[in-house]
């Protein structure tokens, strides 16, 4: 299959455990290009590894994975330089400015500077930012780093965006912005893998989703289908537990 | 809070240092660190001791090192929170539990402080107080071994000072223009005092271990304390710093060192507390331990035909500390959200250890020029400094990332480190002591430097293979 006409994520039967605790028991899972994807699932469920393995910082211990068609484990560098990266737990550097880290993603991501300015003017207006640019980053607050973190995922407006609990920290207006964007940014053909335990967000905003339980996908669903609600879904799960 | 609730998060901070030394340094091989730390101090103790150093003087200096590492110990808990979290990740402590439990932020600070002095004269303090028993035993110094209690004591009294005098001096730094004269004022008294010849020592916990007497060991015990309750007053927990802005200095130094990784790493480290400093202060305590060892080594066995092989050999340590400042923030899970391969990282560290050297050779050529060497030996000693240097950046790399905090409290990665370090170090180091600076020895230090150098850069390029394969197969 020609790269291009690929799903943009794709896992068959992906195992991965970490010494005696299964991680993922067997996941398959496809994206197409163009979803906004909202991956759910309890604390612990497997998100975040699954995230690890589909951008190429750890390989799976069974089954295949796919993404942009290539495996990120052939070659990790490659593959990260078409995706959009933003960790659940990650801080911009403490000693740098907004605006340094901008320029430094920039040069490793090869973002002309022209491009580069527009698209921090973009995302500081977004956002409403501009005036701590210049501020070290471990003087700003905890949603100031989020925003810092969530425009360096986007700069270089990547075909696919695996973003983990992008909404954390953020205050309700900012919330609105984002989501708004992230289906705006999807219309364009673009890809959002959305990782959430969120259900109303994943309800409010993803084109399809799936949860998922035990290392596996236990529902695979529109959120608008008709056979109950996502939450019930969800909690389905938690309750079988 | 009530005596017993106290006690109990006593306990619970107690527990907690130690499940945050275990999770961080090797598991449960970290359980095998107190025994690490007492043969290690023992062998180094005995060592002085063949030397021909008086044990009274090791004593001392150990005194001296306990002091350093209370302060340091004070000084990571209290201030540097950015390099705490970079070295502990996300993680939430006890400490900060006043935010959140009605619990007073002063009480739980003070056990804070008590817990650890407690948990580090237990782990540090005793292996060591053990140690230098084993040492007069071994020696036939056996009013050592009788002492040992005391010795213990004395070190935990050391400890604590140097931990609240910490506390004093931040608390006094956080407190406007007034708090930092002050905090001049006393610096200035006792640097003052000891310059006068005022008997500030013989008073401090070490005075009452080198001899005791009923007087100095209240005044000590007094001083120690006092200085604990006035740290814990003057502290304030709360304390905010404004937010600081600076103009954007990245895009240049990016272009001009072609690197972005590496202009970032030297951003992060001028900026981060204590600025490059931090580089300077480290290389001046090696290079003052190295003129100190050439002083000792002079009295016992006479003047050393070579020292300038000794200082270069000695001042390569600092290539350490100096790749330890360099990587200070790093974590590699981090550069792995970017097209960045392990391998451009360490490429960018080489690159800002490269330019942080000078500092280490301004260093060896101080110590040169101090000691009195000829051009010739200047030359030989330079060219080993850069060697041994390329070879301990090589080898840290190779074992411990972008991590090599994690050399001092996993045990095997620290025997390992030491191993290599004792096998490059000791014969040059030896043959600087003893051996004039002949033609054969100037050529045999050179392929030596060669030899190391050459290991280094291999040792560089197996790290990122190495580094990359266990980050993806973490399991």
């Amino acid at each position: 299959m020609d790269e291009n006409e690929s799903p943009a994520v794709r896992l068959d039967g992906v195992h991965k455990r970490y010494g005696e605790v299964v991680a993922l028991d067997g996941l398959s899972l496809s994206v197409d290009r163009g979803e906004l994807f909202g991956f759910l699932g309890a604390n612990g469920a497997g998100k975040t590894t699954t995230i690890k393995l589909l951008t190429g910082q750890r390989t799976p211990d069974a089954g295949s994975v796919s993404v942009l068609g290539r495996d990120p484990s052939d070659d990790p560098v490659e593959t990260r330089r078409h995706l959009g990266v933003l960790p659940e737990r990650e801080d911009p550097p403490s000693f740098v400015t907004p605006r340094e880290y901008f320029a430094f993603v920039g040069r490793v991501r090869d973002i002309d500077e022209e491009t580069l300015d527009a698209r921090i003017d973009g995302w500081t207006h977004r956002f409403g930012f501009r005036d701590q640019l210049d501020t070290l980053c471990t003087d700003l607050s905890r949603g100031q780093r989020q925003k810092v973190m969530i425009t360096a995922s986007f700069l270089h407006e990547p075909d696919l965006v695996f973003i983990d609990e992008p909404l954390a920290n953020l205050d309700p207006v900012m919330q609105e912005r984002l989501k708004a964007f992230l289906v705006d940014y999807t219309s364009e053909d673009n890809t959002v893998f959305l990782s959430t335990h969120h259900v109303d967000v994943a309800e409010g905003i993803c084109s399809r989703v799936g949860i998922l339980r035990d290392g596996r996908l236990a529902d695979d669903r529109r959120p608008d289908d008709e056979d109950g609600r996502l939450l019930d879904a969800f909690f389905d799960g938690v309750r079988s537990e | 809070m009530s005596a017993g609730r106290a006690d109990g998060l006593f306990w619970a901070l107690f527990r907690e240092e130690w499940r945050l030394h275990a999770d961080l340094f090797g598991g449960r091989r970290f359980a095998a660190f107190p025994a690490f730390v007492t043969l290690l101090a023992a062998a180094a103790l005995y060592g002085l001791h063949v030397v021909g150093t008086p044990l009274a003087d090791s004593l001392a200096g150990l005194h001296a090192l306990v002091f350093v590492f209370g302060l340091q110990t004070g000084a990571v808990a209290f201030v540097s929170s950015d390099a705490l979290d970079s070295l502990l990740g996300d993680v939430t402590l006890l400490l900060s539990s006043s935010r959140t439990l009605p619990v007073s932020e002063r009480r739980i600070y003070a056990l804070f402080l008590l817990k650890d002095a407690l948990y580090y004269s237990l782990l540090f303090l005793a292996p060591l107080a053990l140690a230098v028993a084993g040492v007069g035993v071994a020696t036939g110094r056996l009013d050592l071994v009788v002492r040992a209690p005391l010795l213990l004591a004395t070190l935990a009294g050391t400890f604590s000072l140097g931990l609240a005098t910490t506390l004093v001096g931040i608390g006094l730094g956080r407190r406007g223009v007034v708090g930092r004269v002050l905090l001049a004022g006393c610096v200035l008294g006792v640097v003052g005092a000891l310059w006068k010849g005022v008997p500030v020592v013989a008073y401090s916990p070490y005075g009452v271990f080198a001899t005791f007497d009923p007087l100095r060991a209240v005044v000590a015990l007094v001083t120690v304390s006092g200085a604990g309750v006035l740290g814990w007053w003057l502290f304030d927990p709360d304390h905010e710093r404004r937010a600081r802005t600076t103009r954007d200095r990245f895009d240049a130094l990016s272009e001009r060192l072609g690197d972005p990784l590496a202009a970032r790493s030297l951003l992060e480290l001028h900026r981060s507390g204590g600025g490059v400093v931090k580089v300077v202060v480290s290389t001046a305590i090696v290079a003052g331990v190295a003129v100190a060892l050439l002083e000792l080594v002079s009295r016992v066995v006479g003047e050393p035909p070579a020292p300038a092989i000794a200082l270069g050999a000695i001042l390569a340590l600092t290539a350490f500390t100096t790749y330890n400042w360099l990587t200070q923030f790093d974590s590699l899970e981090e550069y792995r959200t970017l097209p960045l391969s392990v391998g451009d990282v360490f490429r960018a560290k080489a690159l800002g250890f490269a330019l942080l050297l000078p500092v280490g050779g301004a260093g060896y050529l101080a110590t040169a020029l101090y000691v009195g060497v000829t051009v010739v030996e200047l030359a030989v000693g330079g060219v080993l400094f850069l060697g041994v240097s390329a070879y301990l950046f090589g080898v840290t790399v190779l074992l411990a990332g972008v991590e090599p905090n994690e050399f001092l409290f996993d045990t095997v990665l620290f025997a390992t480190f030491t191993l290599c370090v004792v096998v490059a170090l000791v014969p040059v180091l030896v043959a600087g002591l003893v051996l004039p600076l002949t033609a054969t020895l100037a050529a045999g230090v050179v392929a030596e430097s060669l030899l190391l150098g050459a290991v280094g850069v291999l040792a560089l390029r197996r790290a990122a293979p190495r580094w990359e394969a266990r980050l993806l197969h973490d399991s």
